[in-house]
C-alpha cells in the first residue's frame, strides 16, 4: 500500500515539477520541488530508513527530462546522503537553526555536485551535457535561496503529514 | 552497535550508487527505452492535466494583472493593425510577383514539408532547457528535426526520441547553435543560447552593418533547419574594436514559457 502511494505521489510531484512549477519561475529560477522534498526528508528521517525510496521520484524526473540520463538521480542521492550524514553526526539537535543549516547545506551541495557532474559528462562528451559557468554563478545563488525556502516549507509539511502516513499499512 | 549501523548505511550508499551507474550504462546502451515509455505512459495523464490546469490558471491571473495595460495596448494594436494591413497588401503583391517569377524560371514549388502538431507536456528550464512533447517515433518524429510555433517562430530541435514522446532542445540552451541570417542586411552568423532564455548572434564580421530591430531568420545552411524560420529580433549590437567579430543580442520571437503546442517540421 505504502509503496503504491509513494509511486503515485512521485508521479504527481514530478508532473507538477515539469508543468506548474516551470511557470512559477522567479528571476528566471524554477523551484526544485523534488530536491526540496528529498532534502527535507533527509533532515526529518535521520536514521535514513528505506532511503532507496528517494530514487523513485529522482529516476522519474530523470527519465522524463534529464539529459544525460542519471545525473539528476546521482546528484540527488549524494545530496540526500550528505544531509543524512550531517544530521547524524554534526547537527543532532532539532530546532530551526539546525534545520536551516541542513537545508542550506543540502541545496548548496546539490547545486555544486550537479554542476560538477555535468562538467564531468561534458568532458566525457556525453550528449546534452554542457554547463555555462556564467549562467551557474548568476543563477545558482538564486536557486539556492529559492530551494532552501521551499525545503523549509517541505520539512514543516513532512513533519505534519508523515505521522499520519506512517499509520498506514 | 553504532559501528554496525554506520557500515550498513555505508553499504546501502554504495549499492545505490552502483545501481544508478548501472542505469546510466543501460541508458547509454539504449536498453531503457521500454521502462522510459512505461514511465511516460504512467505520467502522461498527470502531465497533460497539470499542463492544462496551469495554463488556464496563468491565463486567468494574467487577465487581472493586465487590465491596466489593456487600453494602451489596444490603441497600439490598432495602429499596428493598420500598418500590417498595408504591409499585407504589399506582400500579396510581392507573392504574386514571386509566383510569376518562379514559373518563368521553372524553379517549381518549394519542397513540401509535413508539420506534426505536438502538445508540450513538460518544461523545466533549470534542468536543461528542454520541452517534453507528446509525439515520438510512432508519429514519425526523429532526431534533428526543427520545432516551430504556429507562427513559424523557431523553438528548437528534437534531440531525443522515444516511442511516444520526444525531447526538444530549446534554441536558448547554451548547447544550441543555429545558422542564421538577418532579414534586411543579409548578414550571416550563429545564434546561440545565453543566460536564462536569452539568445546571442555571434560570428558576425566586424565590417558588416546590422541594426537593432532587424529580424533574424534561419539561413538553412549546414543544419537541419529549413531557411526562413523566424528566430527573433536584434535588441542590441555589441561591438568591440579589439574583436574580429561583432555580436548581437536577440530577443526571441517565441515566448518559451507560455507555449502550449508546437509543430515538428518533417
Amino acid at each position: 500500500m505504502k509503496i503504491i502511494l509513494i509511486i503515485l505521489a512521485s508521479i504527481i510531484i514530478v508532473s507538477l515539477q515539469l508543468t506548474t512549477l516551470a511557470r512559477l519561475s522567479l528571476f528566471n529560477v524554477v523551484p526544485n520541488l523534488i530536491l526540496a522534498l528529498i532534502v527535507a526528508w533527509a533532515i526529518y528521517q535521520k536514521d535514513q530508513k528505506h532511503s532507496w525510496l528517494i530514487l523513485i521520484p529522482a529516476v522519474l524526473l530523470d527519465s522524463l527530462i534529464g539529459r544525460p540520463f542519471g545525473l539528476i538521480t546521482l546528484a540527488i542521492w549524494l545530496a540526500f546522503s550528505f544531509v543524512g550524514w550531517l544530521g547524524k553526526f554534526l547537527f543532532k539537535q532539532s530546532g530551526f537553526i539546525p534545520v536551516l543549516v541542513l537545508s542550506l547545506s543540502g541545496v548548496v551541495f546539490y547545486e555544486l555536485i550537479y554542476a560538477g557532474l555535468i562538467r564531468l559528462a561534458q568532458l566525457l562528451n556525453l550528449n546534452g551535457a554542457k554547463i555555462l559557468w556564467a549562467d551557474f554563478y548568476l543563477f545558482a545563488p538564486r536557486a539556492i535561496l529559492y530551494n532552501c525556502i521551499l525545503c523549509l516549507i517541505a520539512f514543516w509539511l513532512i513533519k505534519k503529514a508523515l505521522p499520519t502516513f506512517n499509520k498506514l499499512k | 552497535m553504532s559501528k554496525k549501523i554506520f557500515s550498513k548505511s555505508k553499504i546501502s550508499f554504495f549499492v545505490v550508487i552502483a545501481v544508478i551507474l548501472l542505469l546510466i550504462f543501460f541508458n547509454f546502451k539504449g536498453w531503457l527505452g521500454i521502462p522510459k515509455n512505461i514511465i511516460y505512459q504512467a505520467s502522461s495523464p498527470f502531465l497533460k492535466s497539470f499542463q492544462w490546469l496551469s495554463s488556464k490558471t496563468v491565463a486567468g491571473v494574467k487577465i487581472f494583472t493586465s487590465i491596466k495595460d489593456l487600453m494602451v495596448e489596444n490603441s497600439n494594436l490598432k495602429q499596428e493593425n493598420q500598418k500590417l494591413w498595408q504591409e499585407n497588401s504589399d506582400l500579396k503583391e510581392v507573392a504574386r510577383e514571386n509566383q510569376d517569377l518562379r514559373q518563368r524560371l521553372a524553379l517549381g514549388q518549394i519542397q513540401g514539408r509535413t508539420f506534426i502538431l505536438s502538445k508540450i507536456i513538460g518544461f523545466n528550464p533549470q534542468l536543461g532547457q528542454f520541452f517534453l512533447i507528446d509525439k515520438g517515433k510512432s508519429d514519425g518524429v526523429s532526431e534533428g528535426l526543427a520545432v516551430v510555433t504556429a507562427d513559424n517562430f523557431l523553438i528548437g530541435k528534437v534531440v531525443e526520441v522515444e516511442q511516444y514522446n520526444a525531447k526538444v532542445l530549446l534554441i536558448s540552451d547554451s548547447d544550441s547553435m543555429v545558422n542564421a541570417i538577418t532579414q534586411d542586411s543579409r548578414v550571416s552568423g550563429i545564434v546561440k543560447g545565453t543566460t536564462g532564455l536569452g539568445l546571442d548572434m555571434e560570428m558576425i564580421p566586424i565590417n558588416k552593418e546590422i541594426k537593432t530591430g532587424e529580424t533574424v531568420l534561419t539561413s538553412g545552411r549546414n543544419d537541419n533547419f529549413p531557411a526562413g524560420l523566424i528566430i527573433g529580433k536584434i535588441s542590441d549590437v555589441i561591438l568591440k574594436e579589439t574583436d574580429i567579430f561583432q555580436k548581437a543580442a536577440i530577443q526571441p520571437a517565441a515566448n518559451f514559457s507560455e507555449l502550449e503546442s508546437v509543430f515538428v517540421i518533417k
